[in-house]
C-alpha cells in the first residue's frame, strides 16, 4: 500500500471541511433566525429608534403578563411533574418482558400537539355535562386559567411521565439494594432514590416549564393571555420584527436560563449505562397509601390517553366525517406532509455535525451542549419572525415566500432534538470500531457506508422521526412564515378551533394525533435500539 | 444456650433460580439462537445450612450462580423453588419473599455501592434509624473506630479512596447489627496491601459481631485467610463441602485487647469456629457460638425494620 505524502494534506484537510460545513450549516439554520433579529435590532438602535429601548424591560401590563405566565409555567410544570413521577415510579418497577420496552411508549403521547389535547378535553367535559350531570347547571366547566392549566398538565403528562423515569432508571439499582437491606422500602426511596434523581427531575420540571412559557396555543384557545402570545402580536401589530425580539427578551433570557442550568443534568443521562440489574427486583413493600398514588398517576395517565381518541372520536362522530375532514383539507394534509418530510430528512446531518461537535472533550464539549440546548429556549414566533427578517431581501435563491420558509422553521426549532438523539447515539457508538475499519481501509467510503452508517443508523431514523412527529404538530412558527395561498393542516385546525368544534376539526385532529404517533412510534423504536445497542443477545440475569 | 441459638442463622432447602436469555439481533434469527435461547438455571436445587458463627466460603467460576444465591437469601431475588428460613422462620419461597430490610442480613456488595448524597456518617446511620440517638452516634464512633474511619465522617465518597469506601461500605453493614453477613466478591479491584487490610477488617468484624458468614470469592486464598468452610458451586449447583484449610492466619490474627474499646458495649468475641462439612451435601450446624456473646453486633429479631435497640438483648 502506498502512502501518502504528508505535504498534499488532502487526506487531513477534506474530512475537517466535510465537518466544518456540516458545523456551518447547523449554526446558520438554527441560530440564522435568531441572529438576523440581534442584527436588524442593532441596525434599528443604531439609527436612534430609542423606543426600541423600553420593551426590553417590561413594565405594566407586559409586567403582569409575564409574572401570570411565569406563575402559569411553573404550576404546570410542578403539576406535571408531581403527577408524573407517580406513575413513573410504578412504571420504574417493569422490569420484565415486553413491558420493559413498552413503558417507554408513554413518550410518544408527548408529540401530539397541546392544542389536540385542548379540544379532545373541551369535548370529554361537555359530555360529561350533559350525559353524566344532566341538568345540573353549568357543573364543569373548562375555562380560564384553570382549564388552560388542566389541559397543558394532561398534555404535557406523558412528557413528564417519561422525564421522572428516565431519572428513576438513572439510578444504580445497587445503591437502592444496599438500602434496602437495612431499611423499609419507602425510606429507601425517600432517603437514597428521591435525592438521587432529583437532579433530573428539577431537570425535567425546568423543561416543562419552558415549554409551558414559550407555547401560547393552549392558554390563548382558553382566552388566557399569556406572554408568548405577547410577542406574536407586538410583530402582528407592528409588522417589525426587531420590537418582536426586544419584546421576547426576557422570555428569551429567563427559558435560557434555566435551560443552561438543567443541561448539565441532561447530559450526564446521556451518559448513563443501562443497569444490567433491576431496580425492584422483589416487590416493595409500599404503604396502602403510596400504592394508592402510584395507581393514581397511572390511572390518570390511562384517562389522558383515552381522553384523547375517545373524545376526538366521539367528536367526529361516523368515518364519513373524518374522509370529509380528509377531503376539505386534503391541500393541506399534502403540504404538512411533505415539510415533516423534508425537515425530518434535512435535519439529519445538522444533527450528525451537531452531535459530533458534542463529542469533543474540554471546553469544547460545553460550548457545544450550549449550542444544542440553547435554541430550546426560543419561543416558536419568534423563530418566524426571525426567518422573516433573514430571507426577506433580495438574494440570488428565492426562498421568502416559498415552502421552504416551513422546512427552514421547522429545523431551526426541532433540529436541536435530532442533535440530542444523535448525542445518545453517539455515546453508545464505541469510537474503536470505525477506528478499526480506518486503519484497513483508510479513506474509503465502505467505512461510512459498511462500517459507520449501519452503527448509526437507529440514531439517524430516530431522529428523522422525531423531527417529522414535532413538525406534523408545529404551528407558533408555520403560522408566521407559511407562504401566501399555502397552509399547513395544523393551521387549518387551529384557525377551525377559533371558531367551534365541528366534526370536521375534530376528524381532523384525530388525524395530526394518529400521524404524530406514528412517526413517533418509528422513533421510539429506533431509541430503544440504541438503548439497547446491537449487541446479539444479553443474559438478563444480575451477574451470576 | 437457647433452644433458638441452636437453630442454624440460615437453612436452605432445595432452592433454585432460572433467567430468561433475551435474544436481540436485527430481527432475524440467529442460527446459535436455540442454544441460547431459554432459561437459564442460575441456581439449581441447592440446600445448605449455616449455623451462628459459622463462616462459609462459596467459590465457584463467573457465572455459576454464586451471586444469585447471595442475592436469593437477601430477598434481592425471588425462588423458582424452595426456600430459604433464617433463624427457623421461612422467609423466601416462590410467590413470598421477605423484604431485605426485615431479614437481618448484612450484605456486602462486590461494589462499595455508597451513596453519593450521604456522608460516612449518615451512611453508618443509615441503618440506625429508630435508635436512641445518643445510642446511635457511640455505635457510629465504635465502628469508625474498629473500620478505621475516624475522623472521616464528614466525607463524601468521592473523597474516599477505593479501601475507605469499602470500609465505609463494611461498617454501614455492621451498624443494623446483622446476624448474618454475605459478602460478594468485597475486595474486587483492591491491590494486594489495600485486600490484606481488608480481609483482616472482615475477619474482625465476623468475630467481633458473632454473626454468620457467608462469603462469596474466586480466590481460595481469601477463604483460607478467613478460616471459612469451602463449598464449590458449578452451574448451579453446590459440590460437597471441603473442610477449611486454616484458621488464624497471620493477616486476621486478632487479640481480645485490640478489639476491646467498644462504648457500644461490644467487646471482642471468642474466635468462631468454621463449620464442618457433612457428606450429604449441607454444611451442618457443627459449631454454636458461645452462650454469651458479647459483640455488640447481635443479631436482630425477624421482622423488625431496624434491629434497634431490642437487637441488643443478648449483650
Amino acid at each position: 500500500m502506498d502512502v501518502p505524502a504528508i505535504g498534499s494534506r488532502a487526506w487531513w484537510i477534506l474530512p475537517r471541511v466535510r465537518r466544518g460545513a456540516g458545523v456551518v450549516l447547523y449554526l446558520l439554520v438554527v441560530f440564522g433566525p435568531l441572529l438576523a433579529l440581534f442584527a436588524a435590532s442593532i441596525r434599528t438602535m443604531a439609527a436612534g429608534d430609542g423606543s426600541l429601548i423600553s420593551l426590553l424591560i417590561p413594565t405594566g401590563r407586559r409586567l403582569s403578563l409575564l409574572v401570570n405566565s411565569l406563575t402559569f409555567a411553573g404550576a404546570v410544570a410542578a403539576g406535571g411533574m408531581l403527577l408524573g413521577l407517580g406513575a413513573a415510579i410504578r412504571l420504574w418497577r417493569v422490569k420484565r418482558g415486553v413491558w420493559s420496552s413498552a413503558r417507554w411508549l408513554v413518550l410518544l403521547f408527548a408529540a401530539v400537539p397541546p392544542y389536540i389535547h385542548a379540544l379532545a378535553w373541551t369535548t370529554a367535559v361537555s359530555f360529561m355535562r350533559s350525559v353524566i350531570l344532566p341538568g345540573s347547571g353549568p357543573g364543569i366547566i373548562l375555562q380560564g386559567w384553570v382549564g388552560a392549566w388542566w389541559v397543558q398538565v394532561m398534555a404535557f403528562l406523558p412528557l413528564a411521565v417519561g422525564l421522572a423515569l428516565i431519572g428513576l432508571e438513572s439510578i444504580d439499582p445497587r445503591l437502592l439494594e444496599a438500602g434496602r437491606m437495612q431499611q423499609g422500602d419507602l425510606k429507601v426511596l425517600a432517603s437514597v432514590g428521591m435525592p438521587l434523581a432529583l437532579p433530573m427531575l428539577l431537570a425535567g420540571g425546568g423543561f416543562l416549564f419552558v415549554l409551558t412559557l414559550l407555547d401560547y396555543s393552549v392558554p390563548a384557545l382558553f382566552y388566557v393571555n399569556v406572554y408568548s402570545l405577547d410577542v406574536f402580536a407586538e410583530f402582528s401589530a407592528s409588522g417589525r420584527p426587531e420590537r418582536a425580539l426586544l419584546a421576547a427578551f426576557p422570555l428569551l433570557i429567563l427559558a435560557a436560563a434555566v435551560i443552561f442550568f438543567s443541561q448539565r443534568v441532561v447530559r450526564r443521562a446521556a451518559v448513563r449505562p443501562s443497569w444490567s440489574l433491576a431496580s425492584w427486583s422483589t416487590p416493595p413493600s409500599w404503604p396502602w397509601w403510596f400504592r394508592a398514588v402510584e395507581g393514581a398517576g397511572v390511572g390518570l395517565l390511562g384517562v389522558q390517553m383515552a381522553v384523547l381518541f375517545a373524545a376526538l372520536a366521539a367528536a367526529t362522530g361516523s368515518f364519513g366525517a373524518l374522509v370529509a375532514g380528509v377531503r376539505a383539507g386534503y391541500q393541506e394534509i399534502l403540504f404538512s406532509g411533505a415539510v415533516a418530510v423534508a425537515a425530518g430528512l434535512l435535519c439529519v446531518p445538522l444533527a450528525v455535525s451537531a452531535a459530533a461537535g458534542s463529542a469533543a472533550r474540554g471546553p469544547r464539549r460545553r460550548l457545544w451542549w450550549l449550542l444544542i440546548t440553547l435554541p430550546l429556549a426560543v419561543p416558536a414566533p419568534l423563530v418566524g419572525v426571525g426567518l422573516i427578517s433573514m430571507w426577506n431581501r433580495a438574494l440570488p435563491m428565492e426562498v421568502y415566500g416559498t415552502a421552504a420558509m416551513p422546512v427552514l422553521a421547522a429545523l431551526a426549532r426541532f433540529a436541536p432534538f435530532a442533535a440530542l438523539v444523535m448525542v445518545a447515539q453517539f455515546r453508545r457508538l464505541d469510537p474503536r470500531l470505525v477506528e478499526a475499519a480506518r486503519l484497513l481501509r483508510p479513506g474509503s467510503l465502505a467505512v461510512g457506508t459498511r462500517i459507520w452508517l449501519p452503527m448509526a443508523a437507529p440514531g439517524l431514523v430516530a431522529a428523522a422521526a422525531v423531527v417529522c412527529a414535532l413538525t406534523l404538530g408545529e404551528l407558533g412558527a408555520t403560522l408566521i412564515v407559511a407562504p401566501p395561498g399555502r397552509a399547513t393542516v395544523t393551521m387549518r385546525v387551529y384557525n377551525l378551533l377559533h371558531y367551534g368544534a365541528t366534526d370536521q376539526v375534530a376528524g381532523l385532529c384525530l388525524m395530526i394525533a394518529l400521524a404524530t404517533l406514528a412517526a413517533a412510534l418509528v422513533a421510539g423504536v429506533a431509541l430503544l435500539f440504541i438503548r439497547r445497542g446491537l449487541s446479539g443477545s444479553e443474559l438478563s440475569r444480575p451477574g451470576a | 444456650m437457647t433452644a433458638e441459638r441452636m437453630e442454624p442463622v440460615v437453612r436452605v432447602s432445595g432452592l433454585s433460580k432460572s433467567f430468561a436469555v433475551h435474544q436481540r439481533t436485527w430481527g432475524r434469527k440467529r442460527a446459535d439462537a436455540p442454544a441460547l435461547a431459554g432459561p437459564v438455571r442460575a441456581v439449581d436445587r441447592v440446600s445448605f445450612a449455616l449455623g451462628p458463627r459459622e463462616r462459609l466460603a462459596l467459590l465457584g467460576p463467573s457465572g455459576c450462580g454464586k451471586t444469585t444465591l447471595l442475592r436469593l437469601l437477601a430477598g434481592l431475588e425471588e425462588p423458582d423453588a424452595g426456600e430459604i428460613a433464617l433463624m427457623g422462620r421461612v422467609v423466601s419461597r416462590p410467590g413470598a419473599v421477605l423484604p431485605p430490610g426485615h431479614r437481618g442480613l448484612g450484605f456486602v456488595f462486590q461494589e462499595p455501592a455508597l451513596w453519593p448524597h450521604m456522608t460516612v456518617a449518615a451512611h453508618v446511620l443509615f441503618g440506625l434509624a429508630g435508635t436512641d440517638k445518643k445510642e446511635a452516634r457511640e455505635r457510629l464512633t465504635h465502628l469508625l473506630g474498629i473500620t478505621g474511619l475516624l475522623g472521616l465522617d464528614g466525607r463524601y465518597p468521592h473523597q474516599l479512596s477505593g479501601g475507605e469506601a469499602r470500609r465505609v461500605a463494611l461498617a454501614r453493614t455492621l451498624a443494623p447489627r446483622p446476624r448474618c453477613l454475605l459478602f460478594d466478591e468485597p475486595l474486587t479491584n483492591l491491590d494486594e496491601e489495600a485486600k490484606a487490610q481488608m480481609l483482616e477488617l472482615i475477619d474482625r468484624a465476623a468475630q467481633l459481631s458473632g454473626a454468620a458468614l457467608l462469603y462469596v470469592t474466586h480466590d481460595r486464598g481469601e477463604t483460607e485467610a478467613l478460616g471459612a468452610s469451602v463449598m464449590r458451586m458449578e452451574e448451579g449447583r453446590l459440590a460437597p463441602p471441603e473442610q477449611p484449610a486454616r484458621r488464624e492466619p497471620e493477616a486476621t490474627r486478632m487479640t481480645a485487647a485490640t478489639d476491646a474499646p467498644d462504648p457500644a458495649g461490644a467487646a471482642g468475641g471468642a474466635p468462631s469456629t468454621p463449620g464442618e462439612g457433612s457428606p450429604s451435601g449441607s454444611v451442618a450446624v457443627a459449631a454454636p457460638a458461645p452462650p454469651q456473646v458479647d459483640s455488640g453486633i447481635a443479631p436482630a429479631p425477624p421482622g423488625s425494620t431496624a434491629p434497634g435497640p431490642g437487637a441488643d438483648s443478648d449483650r
